[in-house]
């Protein structure tokens, strides 16, 4: 499916009206008219646009933090005291099922898509990603999938099995809820939205690259993309299969994991960590990528060993498919299985450590700002090391049959988690925020939103390692007073301690919504270039043009924007780095040679009647099949109205360009 | 309002609702009903394309003068297979009629399936004078409902005839069919694969001549029938007691399975040694022979059942004998494995659901036949 | 320079105090709590004790990689921060630093995986095994059930069955044979091993010893359902000797209570109301046919724990709610090892002078469990709300007794010693 086409045989007919900035549609033949609106709500229901629903993505992700943290403080309030009753039993263990799940399924990746979806195609210099309406139908899938999950709560009762989800506990014997129900097709919908969009990002990396941009000239960003897209799409089918086995257990009759008639319940772990522990680099890959685009930036210095950096990010993409078992040390898996995938966890702890080297040797002899991006990345490099060296604690396996399901599991995983993946993502707003919306974001308040975070995390996640180690196990809905020990610092003092601190990082987080308010009211734009910053989504206008480039940037180097503002030159014998031409002097040169002719892909409404669809199905599966059988037609209805209709609207729905130099698809940017 | 495409389905949706109304309200029986019943679905299946070719304006492809203004006749008509297919259908519809339904309906589909697409060809190859748009529309209108079909198809055509091979070929014989089919597979692929510049038509060709030569083994096999496979009787407490005629115990362990897949985590390794004594060894002392079993209960105990014996045995565990709700006593319940050839090995999963003292009967584990071995099982 | 460029050097000159990013993982290492009942750091037996010989060094190791990379960061954003020198040199990395950077931590692995590998077969070594104790989980408590045969020095007759608190012998290898009856679960008894889940129909071993008398303290570790917070578990090692006087004790007869007795009087309640489902030996209709529970037909795990010899233990109800008083028990936990067993084998008959009085029994607890436990403990035993599970319970059901039936049954489960 091309999405830019030059149609050399049908010259665009030039009018003599050069004033409308509007885009109308031609006369309509059929009833509907293909949505073409540039503005107001259409414009982002229908649109394929990638840096759209990039936005979206992001929009609905950062929402989704703000439940799943919700649920977060109330299982901090929960434990903040001995046999404390802020919760029941039964909705505590709801909580901490959909904390997971939410923070998860609904932020993390969604967010780590959301970077991916606007900022992908701009590090490339591609005009779109490669399949737009798919990439449509991704984020409203997602957002259905969401929603769907989460309107258990109203209907019955969330999932209360945990995220793993273990069997026997989730079959319906156990958990006559139609909490799992939701929990398994949410993740199934949720699944196919990721998995449509991993194959659309690689497709789009692989074939798509402008002239130049060969695969060692990309962005650490996009490399980590890349990877990740490649885990999500083995790691999904697994998850996919477990997840039909559980619902054709739970709703109609199967026996897959029923010990009564023969089943092994660890099959259920099996498939779950062979997607789950692949999911841990789906999470962190990602932030991985955001900090090799920043530290680079505020160290003005290219990132140290970029091909250690890619490789080692793929060598843990290759790796973390044989590790994990590492989940399942205490499962009684027998003497061998545990020494071989112990020894190979402890493998996937050299390219991480490789990555943490090449982190700090890039701060080495740079000429350091600190700005909030800068500080979150720094922080990603201290928190993740400390997440990293206590993971290699539990890769011994005698060590971990101690430490497993205790809190010192969940103090390690929220540093790689929060400290690692979380304030990544965060350095990705401060970094990104002008491209993406023109304006700063506000330093001051931003460095107290790091601080607030940092502190906030270390006070959380740094005790439950304590906690862990003296024996206080996970997901128990109260802890007895028995168990605190002696002394001041007392398990009671450290649960304290992690409470506080999670309201820490939720006033942090409070702040960054305030930067974005306050932000958004100023009126002040951001320049071209606030960061000196080296990639390819720099040389464009910032928010981006729709078709994000007007003419295709040619490569010629790694940090290919770096390089055409500074060249070296000798003075007194010394090479000196100098800078020659400023943002601006790039971009006008690039508009200089703008395109002629830009095709888009167009708006369609099918993704998201698509979309809208599978939710309709998966309520038909929970509580009346006559739902299914709805949602069936109407899937049926969208796939047929998606196949007729051709990807690129024709040029008559368009009005033509207004002058030889502007593009039709300029006036619908701006219009 | 209405476009070049939606008007060819929006009358083709009226003929059939108009053809539903005669066919319904004139036949009877059987046939009426199937009739009837197709004809619904080609008028709901007119109007959906119908309603999609006026909602996407025929796929969106230009049509800024109405397809009347141009000279419709200018062109001759192209080639077209329909009408060859259209009589294959025909003569197949003779030969089903004298011979086997199943032509019969195949024909009916075929004809169908050929006047859909004559009718689709005949209409877009004189929709407007342009020949490269009634191409696109040609393909516009189509595609969507050939390739979802042609697929299917495709597969079906794969799968049945296999499925027909596997099962008329006896055991060992599927085996290597499959075998033999995947590296056929594999190899063609590859050598098409080595020559990216094989000409289209040979590809097709070759696919082609493969899938008529797979449905014509589907076909032979499915006129073949499948072979005899057996259906297996239950295990009941009287085989495992020992009880059963020696053509019931033949019948339950002839090809019964002889494989172990859970191997660890077993309560206990039960063997009937060399010289015909059955032992326990549990897991945790591996060294101990034990002729007592502490089991408890309500939970699945799991058993490897290893014979180094020379005669084929069975495992068996008297389960109790417990009063029936009525007050009479009831009869001695037990579960066993299908005998196991010297040599080999099985699991036996058994369950006991209540203490010792509540049966009448002791609770053990033992190999019919061999005298005087036995294992207790205490359950408290 | 463009004008954004100053704004953000004059940003990073205000943050200089980076040697903080340090601190707070230091700080948090400071302070633990002491005498944590389930501290993973205090091995009391050989086992726990492998676990932590091993442990301990990746934790100084992982320590020091810590704090060397958060060092080096701290020194990095000190010495390199943007004082206005020139731009740096676009070096792009140095391979033989890389490679040297990747061998190190491989060098340190290997290291460390060479006794990791060791100890994971260590730990299951089985040939020394002198005492098998089968583990059976079920929501929401431990079964224990000792087989007859050797237990160490001691000859088990016949079997017994308890729960909640595994006994076993201290300075002998005692194999726990673990499964469960319904969903998966977790045994654990930190200072002394791991942990290992309880799988349906698999059945795993776990090696326990104990160094000297005393009482450990666990908890169920693998997510189990509703009141998985509330399956406790404790294990208590015993000198020899005493382990046989309580093995001796857990076999001995049924003791009728006397004729006319509130006691008398709870056994019929306990037969009417309690009998379904919890076993008590020995225990016999006024026909002299034995009282003989059928927990399968009622419960989905199909058992209840026997109550044959409740008093014996320090806690009920997956060892969740202590029958000993918040005084006894602190006694008993800080007892020295020496005189421990002593005091436990009298159980909630600690410090009574005749063996009649309780002064250590904490009756308001049981009280309360007996008007309706579900307030207590979350089970799933609603009698309305059963169709899930074909109307079997999961837990104890709310027996709706009177205050006169609680009394007489306490009076009678106070003979269960």
């Amino acid at each position: 499916m091309a999405i830019i086409e030059r149609p050399s045989a049908a010259p665009a007919v030039v009018t003599d009206d050069a004033a409308p900035a509007v885009v109308t549609p031609s006369a309509a033949l059929g009833i509907f008219h293909r949505p073409v609106a540039s503005t107001g709500w259409k414009s982002w229901l229908f649109t394929v646009d990638h840096k759209k629903l990039g936005i979206m993505y992001g929009v609905v992700a950062m929402f989704f933090f703000l439940v799943g943290g919700v649920e977060a403080l109330l299982i901090r309030l929960q434990l903040a005291a001995p046999d404390n009753t802020v919760l029941s039993a039964g909705l505590y263990n709801e909580m901490f099922t959909m904390h997971a799940t939410t923070m998860v399924f609904l932020f993390v990746m969604p967010m780590a898509a959301a970077f991916a979806n606007y900022f992908l195609p701009l590090q490339i210099g591609a005009r779109d990603v490669a399949f737009p309406r798919i990439n449509a139908f991704g984020f409203w899938l997602f957002l259905f999938g969401g929603i769907f999950l989460n309107t258990s709560w109203f209907l019955g009762g969330a999932a209360d099995g945990g995220w793993f989800m273990y069997s026997p506990n989730s079959s319906a014997l156990f958990s006559p809820t139609n909490g799992v129900d939701f929990w398994v097709m949410g993740l199934q919908l949720t699944g196919i939205a990721s998995l449509v969009g991993s194959i659309n990002l690689i497709v789009t990396v692989l074939n798509m690259r402008a002239p130049g941009m060969t695969l060692m000239r990309m962005p650490v960003f996009t490399w980590m993309v890349l990877v990740v897209q490649f885990l999500l799409l083995f790691a999904l089918p697994v998850i996919t299969v477990a997840l039909f086995l559980l619902s054709f257990q739970r709703n109609f009759g199967a026996t897959f994991f029923d010990v009564n008639q023969g089943a092994d319940p660890l099959l259920w772990q099996h498939l779950f960590w062979i997607f789950g522990h692949p999911e841990v680099y789906i999470i962190i890959l990602p932030s991985f990528g955001i900090i090799s685009e920043v530290l680079p930036t505020f160290a003005r210095k290219p990132l140290f060993g970029y091909k250690f950096v890619v490789f080692s990010g793929a060598a843990i993409g290759f790796v973390g498919w044989g590790v994990w078992a590492h989940h399942m040390f205490a499962s009684g898996l027998g003497p061998v299985s545990v020494a071989v995938f112990s020894v190979a966890t402890m493998l996937i702890a050299i390219p991480t450590g490789v990555k943490i080297c090449n982190w700090t040797l890039t701060l080495w002899g740079g000429k350091l700002q600190f700005t909030t991006a800068m500080m979150f990345a720094i922080g990603v490099i201290v928190l993740f090391t400390i997440g990293g060296v206590t993971g290699v604690t539990h890769a011994v396996a005698p060590s971990d049959t101690q430490q497993t399901d205790t809190y010192h599991i969940v103090g390690h995983f929220h540093y790689v988690i929060v400290g690692g993946a979380v304030m990544g993502l965060f350095a990705g707003f401060y970094f990104w925020w002008p491209k993406m919306f023109g304006k700063l974001l506000n330093e001051r308040l931003g460095l107290w939103n790091f601080w607030l975070m940092f502190f906030g995390i270390n006070m959380t996640f740094g005790p439950m390692h304590i906690l862990g180690l003296q024996g206080q196990p996970r997901r128990m809905a109260v802890w007895p007073d028995k168990l605190t020990g002696d002394g001041f610092f007392d398990l009671a003092f450290w649960n304290k301690i992690a409470t506080l601190g999670s309201f820490t990082i939720a006033v942090g987080v409070l702040l960054f919504m305030i930067n974005v308010f306050v932000t958004a009211r100023k009126a002040e734009k951001a320049p071209l270039d606030p960061w000196d910053a080296r990639t390819l989504e720099w040389i464009t206008a910032s928010p981006p043009k729709e078709h994000n480039f007007d003419s295709i940037p040619t490569i010629h180097a790694l940090d290919e924007f770096f390089h055409r503002k500074y060249e070296e030159v000798e003075v007194d014998g010394q090479h000196k780095l100098v800078r020659v031409r400023t943002a601006e002097e790039v971009l006008a040169a690039e508009e200089a040679k703008a395109d002629a002719h830009i095709h888009l892909p167009s708006p369609s409404y099918w993704p998201i009647v698509l979309a809208f669809s599978l939710p309709i199905m998966a309520y038909g599966v929970i509580f009346n099949l006559m739902l299914l059988v709805a949602g069936s037609a109407l899937l049926l209805l969208a796939m047929y109205g998606w196949a007729l209709e051709p990807s690129v609207a024709d040029d008559s729905d368009y009005d033509p360009p207004a002058d030889g130099g502007s593009t039709s698809k300029e006036l619908a940017t701006h219009g | 309002m209405f476009t070049t495409g939606s008007k060819l389905f929006i009358g083709a949706t009226v003929v059939s609702l108009v053809s539903t109304i005669v066919v319904g309200a004139t036949t009877g029986g059987a046939i009426g009903m199937s009739a009837t019943i197709g004809l619904i679905t080609a008028t709901v299946v007119f109007a959906l394309v119908a309603g999609l070719n006026v909602a996407n304006r025929d796929g969106n492809v230009t049509v800024d003068t109405p397809a009347e203004s141009t000279g419709a006749a200018d062109r001759g008509p192209g080639q077209s297979m329909w009408p060859m297919i259209m009589a294959v259908g025909l003569a197949g519809l003779v030969v089903g009629a004298v011979s086997k339904p199943v032509v019969f309906k195949a024909a009916v589909v075929v004809i169908l399936a050929a006047g859909l697409e004559w009718l689709v060809q005949s209409y877009t190859s004189r929709a407007t004078a342009d020949a490269a748009y009634n191409k696109k529309l040609h393909q516009r209108l189509l595609h969507p409902l050939e390739f979802p079909v042609l697929g299917t198809v495709v597969i079906a055509a794969v799968v049945y005839p296999l499925s027909r091979l596997f099962l008329a070929a006896p055991k060992e014989g599927s085996l290597i069919a499959a075998i033999v089919v995947s590296v056929l597979i594999f190899v063609t692929i590859t050598l098409i694969a080595r020559r990216p510049g094989l000409g289209k038509g040979t590809v097709a060709g070759i696919g082609a001549v493969s899938l008529l030569a797979l449905v014509g083994i589907g076909v032979a096999s499915a006129v073949g029938g499948q072979r005899h496979i057996e259906v297996h009787p239950e295990i009941t407490a009287a085989v495992c007691l020992g009880e059963a005629s020696e053509a019931e115990l033949e019948e339950i362990d002839h090809l019964a399975s002889q494989q172990v897949s859970l191997g660890s985590a077993v309560a206990a390794t039960v063997k009937i040694t060399s010289d015909d004594r059955l032992v326990a060894f549990i897991n945790g002392a591996p060294a101990v022979e034990y002729h007592e079993l502490t089991v408890a209960r309500a939970s699945n105990v799991n058993v490897l059942f290893r014979n180094e014996s020379s005669e084929p045995r069975r495992l068996t565990a008297r389960l109790g004998t417990f009063a029936a709700a009525d007050g009479t006593a009831g009869s001695e319940n037990a579960d066993c494995t299908t005998a196991v050839d010297p040599g080999k090995e099985l699991i036996f999963t058994f369950r006991v659901s209540k203490p010792a003292l509540a049966s009448s009967t002791p609770y053990s584990l033992f190999a019919p036949g061999l005298e005087g071995q036995e294992i207790k099982l205490l359950v408290p | 320079m463009d004008r954004s460029e100053s704004n953000v050097r004059t940003l990073g000159r205000k943050t200089k105090q980076y040697a903080w990013l340090a601190a707070g993982a230091a700080a948090l290492l400071a302070g633990c709590a002491k005498d944590a009942p389930q501290d993973t750091f205090r091995p009391a037996g050989p086992n726990a004790r492998d676990i932590d010989t091993v442990a301990r060094p990746v934790f100084w190791t992982a320590l020091v990689v810590a704090v060397i990379v958060v060092v080096a960061v701290g020194y990095a954003m000190w010495k390199y921060r943007d004082r206005g020198q020139d731009i740096p040199e676009q070096t792009h990395g140095n391979p033989k630093l890389e490679i040297a950077l990747t061998i190190l931590p491989a060098i340190i692995l290997a290291a460390i995986s060479v006794p990791t590998v060791a100890t994971v077969f260590k730990l299951d070594k089985k040939d020394d095994t002198a005492c098998i104790i089968n583990v059976t989980g079920q929501q929401w408590w431990w079964e224990y059930d000792y087989p007859t045969g050797k237990c160490g020095d001691v000859e088990i007759t016949e079997p017994i069955v308890t729960s909640g608190e595994l006994v076993l012998p201290i300075d002998t290898p005692v194999l726990l044979r673990i499964t469960s009856r319904d969903v998966i679960h977790s045994y654990w008894i930190p200072r002394l091993n791991g942990k290992r889940d309880a799988v349906p129909g698999r059945l795993h071993t776990l090696r326990m010893q104990a160094d000297e008398p005393g009482i450990y303290m666990g908890q169920c570790t693998e997510f189990c359902g509703l009141s998985h917070s509330r399956m406790r578990e404790a294990a208590i090692s015993l000198t020899m000797a005493d382990f046989q006087t309580w093995v001796d004790n857990q076999t001995a007869e049924y003791s009728a209570p006397e004729a006319g007795s509130l006691a008398a009087i709870g056994e019929s309640t306990y037969i009417a109301q309690c009998s379904k489902c919890h076993q008590v030996n020995g225990l016999a209709n006024a026909d002299g046919t034995p009282v003989l529970a059928d927990p399968d037909q009622y419960v989905v795990s199909g058992v209840a724990p026997n109550l044959s010899k409740l008093m014996t233990r320090t806690a009920f109800a997956g060892w969740t709610f202590d029958l000993l008083t918040e005084e006894c028990r602190d006694e008993l936990w800080r007892a020295p090892s020496a005189e421990f067993g002593a005091l436990y084998l009298q159980g909630v008959y600690m410090h009574s002078p005749d063996g009649v009085a309780t002064p250590c029994f904490d009756e308001a607890r049981l009280r309360e469990w007996l008007r309706d436990p579900t307030a207590m403990k979350p089970m799933f035993a609603d009698p309305t709300n059963l169709e899930s599970t074909g109307g079997k319970y999961r837990g104890m059901p709310n027996l709706n007794l009177n205050e006169d039936q609680i009394d007489e049954l306490i009076a009678y489960l106070l003979d269960r010693k």
